[in-house]
């Protein structure tokens, strides 16, 4: 879908607490856009497999994100500095 | 100094010519695009005589016509015909154009000037003098808004000083309003005829196999119900290829009840197995323009196994359609489109409860009130907020 307007999206750090299943996650947009919590997110759904964010705006994905399922990241112009710590399995 | 100089513009000089007839050989070279379209020269010729290539005149010519009954691919055909005869073509779909003014301008103008120039628009004197000297062929494809060609308005009332001499376009609409006071001629494409039909369906529902006397009185009256709809015709074809005379003879009952094409290409959609449906349905939310390989490894990844067999099963019931060129893009009729998203989007009143999310504000929704209702806990959610704004 192509769409030529900008959503404001109002992201809460909990946005996708209860988004158990999400598999496919894909944000094209710049960041500019999103109104974010300046202190991250607290969850990512461990079933993702797929997740492109474009320009993520937070320094590191969310520590309890166990990422076991995920094949596919696309994390471009992200203000990213540590994907995580530790291994993941 | 100055003969290394001269060497190097000398090679960009040769550059620049290859390019130029690569491009003028590609122009000329045979291989038709309407190879196996029935019924496609009558009409691409018709379109052809309404704009008068030979005349120096702009002129604006509508396709107007029902979803599936081909006027695409009428313009397409159209469009490589004449494509030799014009210094720039410009194809756009509106239905999935997004940023118009500036491909607009990338396209008829040139990258270099975009570049030189910055941001440009059709108001600016240097654009419209540019305008003025090119011979254009442009098509606005599925313009179904008559604000869509807001934009264009101007250009296109001062038609002939706003474009050089011989410019045309053509402008293909499911909706007769969109094209008053726009167009110079219309042309309403009709509905294969019966022979065109039956050869049409009977290429994908029986391929090289003899048909039967139960066949030809079953097909006669299947075409008769879907009224010269080649889409209708080939999705239906194909979905009925390898199926037994029951099968079929069920199917059309089917088809006797409601015979809007709407429900026609539902028959074809309700005989995927689930998983075939589901992948069909992520790739009108998620794929469409995706390179084929590129979204068949994703979707891999998505259901655990390899859905090569799925896709082609899908490009056989033409459900979906690959581009013609190296990166075989996956691409989907617009009224296949909207059916994918009205299926999903009768799954539930709530956003949050469906199974795939792409819409922007039905996106805000759930992410604002992320309070999702029980069921969706375990559904397989989706998100995709895609949206293409610099490309």
């Amino acid at each position: 879908m192509y769409l030529n307007w900008l959503p404001n999206i109002p992201l809460k750090s909990d946005a996708f607490a209860m988004m158990d299943g999400l598999r496919f996650l894909s944000f094209c947009h710049t960041v500019d856009t999103m109104h974010i919590p300046p202190t991250g997110l607290e969850y990512l759904p461990n079933e993702l497999r797929y997740l492109q964010w474009n320009g993520f705006p937070w320094k590191s994905l969310p520590p309890s994100f166990r990422a076991e399922h995920l094949v596919e990241l696309h994390l471009s112009k992200s203000k990213l500095v540590k994907l995580w710590t530790g291994v993941k399995v | 100094m100055c003969v290394l100089l001269f060497v190097r513009l000398e090679s960009e000089f040769i550059e620049k010519i290859v390019g130029d007839v690569l491009k003028k050989l590609h122009a000329m070279s045979s291989s038709h695009p309407m190879a196996g379209l029935f019924g496609i020269d009558v009409r691409v010729s018709k379109v052809e005589s309404f704009l008068n290539m030979k005349s120096p005149d702009v002129l604006i010519v509508g396709i107007w016509g029902m979803g599936g009954i081909g006027k695409t691919t009428i313009a397409e055909a159209v469009c490589s015909n004449v494509r030799s005869q014009f210094g720039r073509i410009f194809f756009a779909n509106f239905r999935q154009q997004s940023d118009f003014q500036r491909k607009f301008l990338k396209r008829l103008l040139g990258q270099e000037t975009l570049n030189t120039m910055g941001s440009l628009s059709f108001r600016d004197s240097f654009v419209k003098e540019r305008l003025r000297r090119i011979k254009v062929f442009i098509v606005l494809d599925d313009v179904d808004y008559s604000m869509a060609l807001e934009e264009l308005r101007d250009l296109l009332d001062g038609r002939n000083s706003s474009f050089g001499p011989g410019s045309k376009v053509l402008i293909t609409s499911r909706d007769k309003q969109v094209l008053r006071n726009v167009v110079d001629e219309t042309h309403e494409v009709q509905g294969l005829n019966d022979e065109e039909a039956l050869q049409l369906f009977g290429s994908k529902a029986l391929k090289n196999c003899n048909p039967t006397i139960d066949h030809i009185n079953l097909i006669d009256e299947i075409v008769s119900h879907v009224q010269g709809n080649p889409l209708a015709l080939k999705v239906l074809g194909s979905s009925f290829y390898g199926k037994s005379i029951e099968e079929w003879r069920s199917a059309l009952k089917k088809l006797a009840q409601d015979p809007q094409i709407e429900r026609v290409l539902r028959i074809s959609y309700d005989g995927l197995d689930s998983e075939q449906k589901s992948i069909f349905l992520d790739i009108a939310h998620f794929f469409i323009g995706w390179e084929s390989g590129k979204a068949t490894k994703r979707l891999d990844c998505l259901y655990g196994r390899s859905v090569t067999f799925d896709i082609s099963t899908l490009i056989d019931k033409c459900l979906i359609t690959t581009s013609n060129d190296f990166y075989k893009r996956l691409e989907m009729h617009d009224l296949l489109y909207e059916m994918a998203f009205n299926i999903v989007r009768a799954e539930s009143d709530f956003p949050g409860e469906r199974s795939r999310l792409c819409h922007p504000p039905d996106v805000v929704h759930v992410l604002e009130e992320n309070k999702v209702k029980s069921t969706a806990i375990n559904c397989r959610s989706c998100i995709c907020s895609k949206v293409d704004v610099f490309e």
